[in-house]
């Protein structure tokens, strides 16, 4: 093999995209041909020095533009403001301002009767059951202090 | 998370979860801006303007991902194509301006202007990043996606458009030149 036909080769014999004769003859020559080795490792050099190369980062205001861009925008909860004297399930969590779900999970405790395959609820009955709820977690609050005290923790 | 594939967290993505997102641009902030920057022959600015587009078009797009394909695939892809706009535009300008301007004055001030990297050789590093943004683009691109971001010639196949062998010639002619170009430095 001549130098000239090896030095055209050496980047894909390096890279081991050689036919296997082609990359023997190529030994071969590198045995015999120290210009062509040295070529060799200048190719060497050029990986050593391409794994070397910095890394690039783009600007801190850059990333902020990108992340203050790149959020996901929540869907839009457009709440009932004003309510008739009964209500459905839905328009009770708007009342309420708690998810359907969360009236679902309090069916049995919340006033209510069924009409036309619907549950519905009367804002009134409703509106009285949240006074005895306040009024229940008064005095639960009230009791759990006075447990606290009798137990000589201080409150304050 | 940070066990999960490219491609999890991208369907992940798609389906609303911002973590997710946030941790795939952690993952190739880095690489992306590095090729564009490279790609645009270090023009700081472009690269950050390009940089923005392109990851807010990632976020904007997501549903245009194929969950079959390598995420790195896609990403690379919208990355190299703006770059390609942009240095075509780049070009147009430039062919603009000079016809508009005194053709002589206009290169006297350019030659001026141009670094000489006789007179500031530069460390070996910057001295091969110059060499790199010297290549024609089409032997660029190979070679910064193998050789600098270690994607292999088949994705790069993908995203290029071609086939494996065309990439491991033009990868290869690359190698030849930087090498050429860096003469003493590697020898």
């Amino acid at each position: 093999m001549k130098c000239r036909e090896c030095r055209e080769q050496l980047s894909e014999y390096q890279a081991g995209d050689l036919r296997e004769d082609i990359s023997r003859a190529i030994e071969e020559h590198l045995g015999e041909c120290p210009e062509c080795a040295a070529e060799l490792a200048a190719f060497d050099k050029l990986d050593n020095l391409v794994d070397k190369l910095a890394q690039l980062e783009p600007a801190a205001e850059t990333i902020l533009n990108i992340k203050n861009q790149t959020v996901f925008k929540m869907p839009e909860v457009t709440r009932k403001t004003e309510f008739g004297p009964v209500m459905d399930m839905a328009e009770l969590a708007d009342f309420m301002r708690v998810s359907i779900e969360a009236v679902e999970e309090s069916i049995d405790e919340l006033p209510c009767f069924e009409f036309g395959g619907k549950i519905l609820f009367r804002r009134k009955s409703i509106e009285e059951w949240l006074e005895h709820k306040e009024r229940d977690h008064g005095f639960s609050k009230l009791e759990s202090d006075v447990n606290s005290i009798l137990a000589g923790k201080d409150l304050f | 998370m940070n066990d999960y594939k490219d491609e999890e967290l991208m369907i992940m993505f798609k389906n609303e979860n911002p973590a997710a997102f946030d941790l795939l641009f952690e993952r190739y902030r880095g690489p992306v801006f590095g090729f564009i920057f490279r790609m645009l022959g270090y023009d700081r600015e472009a690269a950050e303007d390009l940089y923005q587009e392109i990851f807010i078009k990632v976020f904007k797009g997501r549903d245009f991902y194929e969950p079959s394909g390598k995420f790195s695939a896609w990403l690379f892809t919208i990355a190299r194509n703006h770059c390609l706009n942009y240095l075509k535009s780049r070009r147009y300008l430039e062919a603009q301006r000079t016809q508009s301007l005194d053709e002589v004055q206009s290169k006297a001030g350019q030659e001026a202007a141009a670094p000489n990297p006789e007179n500031n050789p530069g460390t070996d590093r910057e001295i091969l990043d110059e060499a790199i943004a010297e290549l024609p683009e089409k032997y660029r691109e190979v070679f910064l996606l193998h050789a600098v971001e270690e994607l292999p010639h088949e994705e790069i196949a993908g995203i290029l458009d071609m086939n494996a062998a065309t990439v491991r010639t033009n990868y290869h002619r690359a190698r030849r030149l930087l090498r050429e170009k860096l003469g003493p430095v590697l020898s």
